[in-house]
């Protein structure tokens, strides 16, 4: 089958995206949660941009701040000697910003639902900022974290217009499953975008339905 | 009452809906509470004392140890306290056994040790049953009892208590109290406990800073304070006594015990062990005052005393007579026609009349520690 590469290079990026996201989210999601900054506002609307930006746009800025002309794109050139355009690693990049509203936002949501009660009640039993983070608001808020790693999963799996604007269309390296699916019906080949199109269809509603379904157990769990 | 030990504490609070300047030192050991109406700022207070809320100005200093100087910059992390917290709710972690609860600041300050064992604490408030439970299935005393526990496991120098009765109804609270009452006779940890539920506080205090307008209105030990009369919340109708005795041998038949105590014998309901240090609560409410002793009464304690004072009550129908029984401070509510009929002045014996049944003797008190 020769459609293997774009789905195996599309799960990496998605699995990569998700990782580093639940790394950055997490703290974002906690001071989202906890602040009374003025800077709240400001920093909301940064992260939900992409929700609601064309990708194409996203892809365009993109395109500017990361070729190795540009400043970021030219640390990253001295530093690693590739580009950060038309690479795996820049899609990386712009899939961080792309799907960090999906990250985010479940986990922000699961720390405002509990609250500071049961952090304060640990710090009061000798535990530090970040054990008491550790050892009680995150099991207490697995759900979230299972929300941020799914939606930011499957988010990065579906990117289309950035992929396209930074990437391109290189075998191996930036040509995805979706970008595979529009080379496809591109050229007519409609039994292959069929064949992805498929197994995309599947996997996304097997990890929807996965999600749901943990989820009607934990209500019913707590009720 | 300086003491090489006391604890020193001084906080200024500005916040949108009140302001709070209090400042006070206290014993480092038994129970103090702090009194006064609610929404004056008493949970912000103890929340600076944990180290959860910021104040404008802050000292504290617990065994010679500053937590708190703002002057010298000097703010201690809650963590690294080791002043314990009982919220108003019990804020159990949902994801841990009951057992796992108690032990979570026993893992975290192994290098303090305890006021009590793991098997005391559990023994002491009464819940061996609870411990394989997941939080989420206990009552609200059940879950307060384990949430005293798991804040005293935690090998603390200080223990704060914010109305930890408050959100459970009438029955439950019967029901926590007492083990509180145990706690407080057994446990060597100091405690400063917020409420403004008078029975709470004569039941538990041994100290008592009363807070009026953000202010400390009096501070000192609670029968001073309840002697003085002018305690927003324990004078007039709410006025009472606090007395101190000993149990003698009970009657077992009607299950009373007299006891004995500086102001005279009385006898109270229950029975109590012959030898027994008891803490008895003489509500103004329930002494009556009588010109000759009553014999053909149902009142089983009639004691001699002088009537120090006679004060007004915010019932304009009726004056409360403070009363001085061998030297012990009692309290009579009465109306004012009866003081009128009876010609009641400050100078005059009078016997002053307990109902046992009013009489709560409230627990065991450990002796007291070298004052």
């Amino acid at each position: 089958m020769t459609d293997l590469g774009p789905l195996l290079l599309s799960l990496r990026l998605a699995a990569t995206t998700m990782l580093i996201l639940l790394v950055i989210a997490t703290p974002l999601a906690w001071w989202l949660a906890e602040t009374r900054s003025r800077l709240k506002p400001a920093v909301q609307a940064i992260v939900a941009l992409p929700i609601v930006l064309p990708p194409t746009v996203l892809g365009f800025y993109f395109l500017v701040f990361l070729n190795p002309n540009a400043f970021a794109g030219r640390l990253w050139f001295e530093a690693t000697g590739s580009t950060l355009t038309f690479s795996f690693a820049g899609l990386v990049v712009a899939s961080l910003f792309y799907s960090l509203p999906f990250a985010v936002q479940p986990l922000q949501s699961a720390f405002e639902t509990i609250g500071r009660k049961e952090y304060e009640a640990a710090r009061t039993l000798g535990a530090s900022p970040l054990d008491a983070f550790m050892s009680v608001v995150a099991p207490l808020c697995r759900h979230g974290f299972l929300g941020a790693a799914v939606l930011s999963f499957a988010h990065t799996l579906g990117e289309f217009g950035v992929v396209l604007m930074v990437g391109g269309n290189i075998p191996g390296e930036t040509r995805t499953v979706s970008i595979a699916i529009y080379d496809h019906v591109e050229s007519l080949d409609y039994a292959a975008a069929h064949q992805l199109s498929a197994i995309l269809l599947v996997a996304a509603f097997a990890i929807l339905l996965g999600v749901f379904a943990l989820n009607r157990r934990r209500a019913a769990a707590a009720s | 009452m300086t003491t090489a030990n006391a604890i020193r504490l001084r906080y200024a609070l500005r916040r949108e809906r009140f302001s709070l300047d209090v400042e006070a030192e206290i014993p480092d050991r038994g129970v103090t509470a702090v009194f006064g109406a609610s929404g004056a700022g008493k949970t912000s207070l103890l929340r600076c004392i944990a180290g959860l809320e910021r104040a404008e100005d802050a000292y504290l200093e617990l065994d010679g140890t500053r937590l708190d100087d703002s002057a010298s910059g000097l703010r201690l992390p809650a963590h690294r306290r080791a002043v314990a917290f009982v919220f108003q709710e019990p804020r159990l972690f949902n994801h841990l056994s009951v057992e796992a609860n108690i032990r979570y600041g026993r893992q975290r300050r192994s290098d303090r040790s305890p006021a009590a064992t793991f098997d005391e604490l559990v023994e002491i408030l009464g819940i061996e049953a609870l411990l394989t439970r997941a939080p989420s299935g206990l009552s609200g005393g059940e879950a307060q009892r384990v949430a005293i526990a798991r804040a005293l496991m935690s090998a603390p120098r200080l223990v704060l208590m914010d109305e930890p009765l408050s959100a459970l109804d009438a029955a439950r609270r019967q029901e926590v109290l007492p083990f509180l009452e145990r706690l407080h006779a057994r446990l060597p940890v100091p405690l400063v406990y917020v409420s403004h539920q008078q029975d709470e506080v004569l039941r538990l205090a041994d100290t008592l800073i009363a807070l009026d307008s953000g202010r400390v209105f009096a501070s000192g030990p609670l029968e001073a304070l309840l002697a003085r009369a002018d305690v927003p919340g324990l004078s007039g109708a709410a006025a009472a006594a606090v007395l101190h005795g000993v149990a003698g041998s009970m009657d077992d038949e009607f299950g009373m015990t007299p006891v004995e105590s500086r102001a005279g014998q009385l006898w109270v309901a229950g029975r109590h062990p012959n030898g027994t240090t008891l803490r008895l609560l003489v509500p103004a409410r329930d002494v009556s005052v009588s010109l000759a002793p009553l014999s053909a009464s149902s009142i089983q304690n009639s004691l001699a005393a002088d009537i120090a004072d006679v004060l007004p009550c915010s019932d304009d129908s009726a004056v409360l007579l403070k009363l001085d029984a061998s030297g012990v401070v009692l309290f009579a509510h009465v109306t004012r026609r009866a003081v009128a009929q009876l010609d009641l002045r400050p100078g005059q014996t009078v016997f002053a009349n307990v109902k046992s049944a009013a009489v709560r003797p409230v627990f065991a008190e450990s002796p007291p520690g070298p004052a």
